[in-house]
């Protein structure tokens, strides 16, 4: 789902960067205050889980292919700003290592992804519960990843009215909302189902190891 | 004029007339060439699907102008031809916001020196996922010591 370098424009980038940086600085002394030596190695698991989860590729009809998120899971178990924080890792790392996403295009992903993302998880999560666990974390993964692919497709689709030569040329990405939106959404709408499912058995897994850090 | 030469002229003026379907007036005429083309594969990460039928355009160096463009092929493969030296540019973007812009160092005779890609080549793609698992294992590791080293107590006095 993340958007790599060259498609969006200094317009989206700059802003998204001063916007983000001041919750990373948040993030990191939640972080610190909360980190506890059994906490330490379950996160580091945990994270490396969500990069491989955002790491292999998965064939979805119509020729095309789309990945899992794994913020999610990391927001429903140790909370929305230690997600935030670790997802931002696990994004920097695409980006560096593996190739996937950017440098530039970190910020909009991290705020997208990383915190939008890992918010709604705990938000639906949290306003759901009422429906009991299973549908309450199935449909806030779901509406996690959702979410996340609905901004990034107006992200997206807004880079041809952002920057654009004088002729009107696009001079990032080229398509408008029309096509981003259902081009995100359809895929995202499936890839959600498959890690909610997913998400729902890892789950469970930390409630009965109690450690769970966020409450329903 | 003589009569024969009148006749000429006649037979020549309706000999032309009969010529000009031929002539195709505004067709678009082809012809083949033998030459070297730039041949690019894209492939997306950690698997075999190639961006098919995605759009790409291909720039020359220093052009913002597009040298070429269309949408990838049936078989994820891109193709052009320099007819310059210097760096080209192509870039490939999917509707879904995946996209790649690969720069091509080409000499004077249309050979490719040097490949630089936003996303790298397709190989060795598990062993990068592998070693930035090894990272963020390593980061949250040094984190522990770190957390461990300032927690020791303080030398007895």
């Amino acid at each position: 789902m993340h958007i790599p370098d060259g498609l969006i424009s200094p317009q989206t980038y700059l802003p998204a960067l001063a916007l983000a940086a001041p919750l990373w600085l948040v993030a990191g002394r939640r972080l610190r205050d909360r980190l506890g030596d059994e906490m330490l190695p379950r996160l580091a698991v945990f994270t490396a889980l969500a990069f491989l989860l955002s790491t292999v590729m998965l064939p979805l009809p119509g020729g095309t292919s789309g990945h899992a998120v794994g913020v999610s899971l990391l927001a429903l178990v140790f909370g929305p700003w230690t997600a935030f924080m670790a997802y931002s890792l696990v994004l920097l790392l695409q980006a560096v290592v593996v190739g996937a996403g950017g440098i530039t295009a970190l910020p909009v992903n991290a705020l997208a992804i990383g915190f939008v993302g890992a918010w709604t998880a705990v938000a639906l999560y949290r306003g759901l519960g009422f429906l009991g666990e299973t549908p309450a974390v199935l449909l806030a993964v779901w509406g996690s990843v959702m979410t996340s692919a609905l901004i990034l497709a107006l992200v997206l689709g807004m880079q041809p009215w952002l920057a654009h030569a004088p002729d009107g040329t696009p001079r990032f990405f080229p398509f408008g909302p029309a096509v981003t939106l259902p081009a995100l959404l359809i895929p995202h709408a499936l890839i959600g189902a498959g890690e909610a499912a997913l998400t729902l058995l890892i789950f469970r897994h930390a409630r009965r190891r109690r450690w769970l850090a966020v409450r329903g | 004029m003589p009569q024969r030469l009148r006749f000429f002229l006649l037979g020549l003026a309706v000999m032309c007339c009969l010529w000009v379907p031929v002539a195709h007036g505004h067709a678009l005429l082809h012809e083949f060439l033998d030459g070297e083309a730039v041949i690019v594969r894209l492939t997306f990460a950690g698997g075999d699907e190639s961006p098919w039928f995605e759009p790409y355009e291909v720039f020359a160096p220093g052009e913002e102008t597009a040298f070429q463009s269309g949408r990838v092929n049936a078989l994820g493969e891109v193709m052009f031809r320099p007819d310059r030296p210097g760096a080209w540019k192509l870039r490939v973007i999917s509707a879904d916001g995946h996209g790649a812009t690969i720069t091509l160092e080409v000499d004077g005779a249309g050979e490719v020196l040097a490949v630089e890609g936003t996303h790298g080549d397709a190989h060795g793609h598990w062993s990068r996922v592998i070693a930035a698992l090894g990272y963020v294992l390593g980061a949250f590791g040094l984190l522990m010591i770190w957390r461990q080293w300032r927690a020791r107590p303080p030398p007895a006095a």
